[in-house]
């Protein structure tokens, strides 16, 4: 039995083991039982996966041929793990509110769902981790060689790569799309990893035992041994120092793969804690003992052997086989769990926001009535694992594996560093938009591809040579390695400079002059206020939702038990009957929210879109949104206002039916008391007339009497009818002003002598002259009118034994007040506001004779002249105010 | 003196306390925890930049020329790997102080 073959069983039995391990532990999580698998510790093995061949053989053939600087690539994730509360905790955090799924899932869903920035950040991954993935089939293959010199038989090992990653399509496919569960963590792969982790470690750490103890002789030794090397003169360069521990920190975010076991596999932050202190540990384990291998290789070893493989031939030359093996299996774990990982978080990626996007678009409008979405999902990933391991192994092939691979891993990291910018200020800064995003990521990786990419192509590969020394057209700024006439600098370091600055100045620029859409505002302020509290925009208006059609494709998706599940939960929670909830915005944004650890955030988008109907949230809906809520308020303002205004005219409206029914009242009474009043005068004259029609014989001074009778009483009837007259033509406005100018002493002399003039002096009239020395300029025959009325009601009403009144005059600013004030009782409270209506008589009283209109025509006087006449009840007595405006000219005394 | 005793929550969110404390706290030594926490926590994100600090250290060392004073590669790694040794446990020491200066009911929110 050769050795190829035993190595190809003891391979296969190793894999038969990872088989195991991720099938009971897939089991386990099935039964609920995710405590251990939840373990910190299995979560800080799973960051191994930095480690990959490269890694694990090319350590310490970087060592030799150029020292320590392959240190750096360990030294930037220990920092980076280190200051874990400033990056990963808010990573971790974002990754679990948000149902984040990938890279490219976490810039999409950042940046306002956008997919065309998750096809961009894909498009990048699957370039920068296509020859990484070639490298680790080409460690595989390399190291097979090795125990194939030995049989120097050679057969088959040119295939070694193939049958290698078509195993590792095989075991990804199993255990990588086996359920479409919408945390997106896989149990079993994590398990698998971890245990490739252990074995990794432990084969270096036997390896490096066996060299600083077993062949150098102690730990002393080999320090001495290092001195005594060509590396012992202690010399770095700075920049690469510098550069490449920034480079790898940089990286060990971007990355597909750590971020897939960072964030998507992360499940609590007990995890993060234990992996912040412990992984660095473990990175400094896995990179103590390169120095001294590759010392003791150099010096033990042929010249011109592969210092790659000093790990494993170190052991081989000493006979060591089984430490040889133990070796294999910690480079082969390396580079099979890297891969696996790999393939994982590169299919999540081609398949959300590629296939998926891409066969939605064929299959427009139809998400809910075609096919199995969830079958489709799973074939799209299968597929993708495929796809890009083929990519894996064609590049592995085309290029030869040759030496140029070797130098393709910094290739790899800085491009998909050029991530970062755009990731920390997409969890940090609320100004950073998606055009800003789409900018930087372009700047960068066209740099990138120019500057380094192709360039490690090897020259002349897709560049002519003379681009190279005169750049291309001549134009020497545009040299691929000396940009901007930026030369004298490594390569690497000028790539990564270059590609990073442009990448985050545009970045930085474009964002700062550009909008962000509503939706891009909502997701900024989710994901740089995170708390550990989940999220998601509200981004879904109550529409036509069909809920049947969510269901089937939910189904489809999530699987039926547990789409039901869900509804039932969501049915339950409106508290509806019956298992159909209704689609409620917080219930399309929990679902999308579901989906989207299935399918990433944008296809969930689209896809929930596409049965509700609304496909995007645009601008125009939030502020149709805004708008109705707007409107609504105000429309209640409004009716609030009118239920005001509604209440207060009715209190006016009752206080003026009030009003009205007393006036009602009142005019009753008066009628019956003006048909007294016509019929009395008309009784008298009537029964006169008849005497004097019938009676002859009449002596002349009875006729005479008697005819003065009828006389006086045809005067009250014509009075009574000319103030009804006067009434009239006062409240209808036709009447016309006499306007004269006058003095108001002289017009209350008139109206004194007037209204006294029937019963002598019983009412005793107080005036104060002085005051009364006012020019007036106005109709003074319808004042005195007023006075007139005012003072014989004081006589006729005042009911004090001795009656008196009181003519006060006053000026204000620009009006005078006429006070007529008696001692008697004054009118009566109720009485008050309807005694200047017509008919309005305060008494019943007969002496007074009057038909109640007087005060009517008063106020519609007073009020034709520009004043006002109220009752002023508060002097002790009746108390009437008139007020008259003043004019300038007419205050001249 | 109303204040909630630790115990009693750590032991209602089912976790074991490790230093009994039989006196509920006081306001003012919650207050004084509190404080303790976020400087904790102000130390563990120094940490990082701490340890950049150490690594670029030797970037500064002068190597030896033939025969001459200088750090040899064998002293640079001693010094590369202890401080890889002592930054992991310092941060370790720090989460675990994090962790017992916090209440066990509070979230660990941002200083």
């Amino acid at each position: 039995m050769n050795t190829l073959n035993a190595l190809a069983a003891i391979s296969l039995g190793y894999v038969a083991l990872l088989f195991a391990v991720a099938f009971f532990a897939e089991r386990a999580a099935q039964r609920g039982r995710v405590k251990w698998l939840r373990a910190p510790l299995v979560y800080t093995l799973s960051l191994s996966i930095y480690c990959t061949g490269w890694t694990f053989y090319g350590a310490v053939g970087s060592a030799a041929r150029s020292g320590v600087e392959y240190l750096t690539i360990y030294l930037g994730p220990s920092l980076v793990m280190i200051g874990w509360w400033w990056i990963l905790r808010r990573l971790v955090r974002i990754g679990r509110a948000q149902r984040i799924t990938s890279v490219a899932d976490l810039i999409s869903s950042r940046y306002g769902k956008s997919n065309l920035l998750g096809v961009a950040v894909t498009i990048l991954a699957v370039v920068g981790t296509t020859p990484y993935i070639a490298l680790q089939l080409q460690s595989v293959t390399l190291s097979v060689d090795v125990f194939a010199n030995i049989d120097s038989e050679g057969a088959g090992a040119s295939s070694t790569a193939f049958w290698v990653a078509v195993g590792l399509a095989v075991f990804t496919v199993i255990f990588g799309t086996r359920t479409l569960d919408s945390n997106e963590r896989h149990h079993g792969v994590v398990m698998a990893i971890a245990l490739e982790a252990v074995v990794k470690l432990a084969a270096l750490l036997a390896v490096g035992g066996f060299v600083v103890w077993g062949l150098a002789g102690g730990v002393m030794e080999v320090l001495a041994r290092i001195d005594a090397s060509p590396m012992a003169r202690w010399q770095v360069d700075a920049g690469r120092w510098t550069g490449l521990m920034l480079l790898s920190a940089a990286a060990f975010l971007c990355l597909p793969r750590m971020f897939q076991v960072l964030v998507v596999e992360n499940d609590n932050d007990r995890q993060l804690r234990m992996a912040a202190w412990a992984f660095p540990l473990y990175l400094m384990l896995m990179s103590l003992f390169v120095v001294p291998i590759a010392v003791v290789g150099m010096d033990l070893l042929p010249e011109g052997a592969n210092p790659d493989l000093f790990v494993l031939t170190l052991p081989l030359s000493q006979g060591r086989e089984g430490l040889a093996l133990l070796t294999f299996l910690g480079g082969f774990s390396s580079a099979t769990s890297m891969v696996i990982v790999a393939a994982i978080a590169l299919s999540t990626m081609v398949s959300n926001h590629i296939v998926m996007p891409i066969w939605l678009e064929l299959r427009r409008g139809a998400a809910s009535v075609s096919g199995d979405v969830r079958q489709v999902v799973l074939l799209s990933r299968r597929l993708s694992i495929g796809g890009v391991l083929l990519l894996g192994y064609l590049y592995y092939a085309l290029s030869g594996g040759g030496a140029a691979l070797a130098a393709i891993g910094f290739v790899a990291f800085t491009g998909v560093a050029q991530v970062l910018p755009v990731m920390l200020g997409g969890i940090f800064w609320r100004g950073a938009t998606r055009a800003g995003a789409l900018a930087g990521l372009t700047f960068g990786f066209v740099t990138w591809l120019y500057t380094l990419y192709i360039p490690s192509l090897g020259g002349g590969a897709l560049f002519p040579e003379v681009w190279f020394t005169h750049g291309p057209l001549g134009i020497g700024w545009l040299r691929p390695e000396a940009l901007f006439g930026v030369t004298r600098l490594d390569p690497l370091l000028h790539a990564v400079f270059w590609s990073l600055t442009l990448n985050t100045v545009g970045f930085l620029a474009v964002s700062m002059f550009t909008f962000p859409s509503p939706l891009e505002r909502l997701q900024a302020v989710q994901f740089t206020t995170v708390q550990g509290a989940p999220g998601g925009a509200r981004s879904w208006l109550p529409g036509a939702a069909q809920t049947e059609d969510l269901m089937i494709m939910a189904q489809r998706i999530l699987g039926a038990r547990d789409a039901q599940a869900l509804f039932r939960r969501e049915a339950e929670r409106q508290g509806g009957e019956d298992m159909i909830p209704t689609p409620t915005p917080e219930f399309l944004q929990r679902l999308e929210r579901e989906l989207a650890g299935s399918v990433g955030a944008a296809t969930a988008h689209a896809m929930v879109g596409q049965i509700v109907g609304g496909l995007t949230v645009s601008v125009e809906d939030l502020m149709a949104v805004a708008d109705e809520s707007a409107q609504m308020m105000e429309y209640s303002a409004r009716l609030e206002t009118q239920s005001r205004e509604l209440t207060r005219t009715a209190a006016e409206l009752r206080a003026a039916n009030e009003k009205l029914t007393r006036l009602s009242v009142q005019k009753d009474a008066f009628l019956s008391q003006i048909s007294h009043e016509l019929r009395t005068p008309m009784t008298s004259i009537r029964a006169f007339s008849e005497i004097l029609r019938d009676t002859d014989g009449l002596a002349k001074t009875d006729r005479n009497r008697y005819a003065s009778i009828i006389h006086d009483e045809a005067i009250r009837l014509t009075r009574l009818l000319d103030d009804l007259l006067d009434l009239s033509v006062l409240e209808s406005g036709q009447v016309s002003l006499n306007l004269a100018r006058g003095k108001l002493s002289d017009v209350i002399d008139r109206a004194v002598a007037a209204a006294l003039a029937e019963d002598g002096d019983r009412l005793r009239i107080r005036r104060r002259s002085l005051n009364e020395q006012i020019w007036l300029h106005t109709d003074l025959e319808r004042l005195s009118q007023v006075f007139i009325n005012l003072i014989a009601n004081a006589r006729k009403y005042c009911d004090a034994a001795e009656p008196e009144l009181e003519i006060r005059v006053l000026t204000q600013r620009d009006q005078m007040l006429i006070d007529f004030i008696d001692n008697g009782s004054g009118v009566a409270a109720e009485a008050r506001d309807v005694i200047f209506e017509k008919f309005a008589r305060v008494s019943s009283d007969q002496k007074a004779g009057g038909a109640g209109l007087g005060l009517a025509i008063c106020r519609q006087i007073v009020t034709r002249l520009g004043g006002d006449i109220s009752y002023v009840g508060e002097h002790g007595g009746a108390a009437f105010r008139v007020v008259l405006p003043i004019r300038q000219e007419m205050a001249a005394q | 003196m109303t204040a909630p005793g630790q115990d009693t929550e750590a032991a209602l969110a089912g976790r074991p306390s490790r230093r009994a404390r039989p006196v509920p706290l006081l306001p003012e030594e919650q207050d004084r925890q509190g404080f303790r926490r976020r400087r904790l926590v102000d130390a563990a994100c120094a940490m990082p930049f701490f340890g950049m600090l150490l690594w670029w250290l030797p970037l500064l060392w002068r190597g030896t020329d033939a025969g001459g004073e200088g750090i040899t590669t064998a002293q640079a790694l001693i010094y590369i790997f202890a401080v890889w040794l002592a930054l992991p446990l310092a941060t370790g020491l720090l989460i675990r102080a994090i962790r017992r200066a916090s209440a066990p009911d509070r979230p660990e929110v941002r200083p």
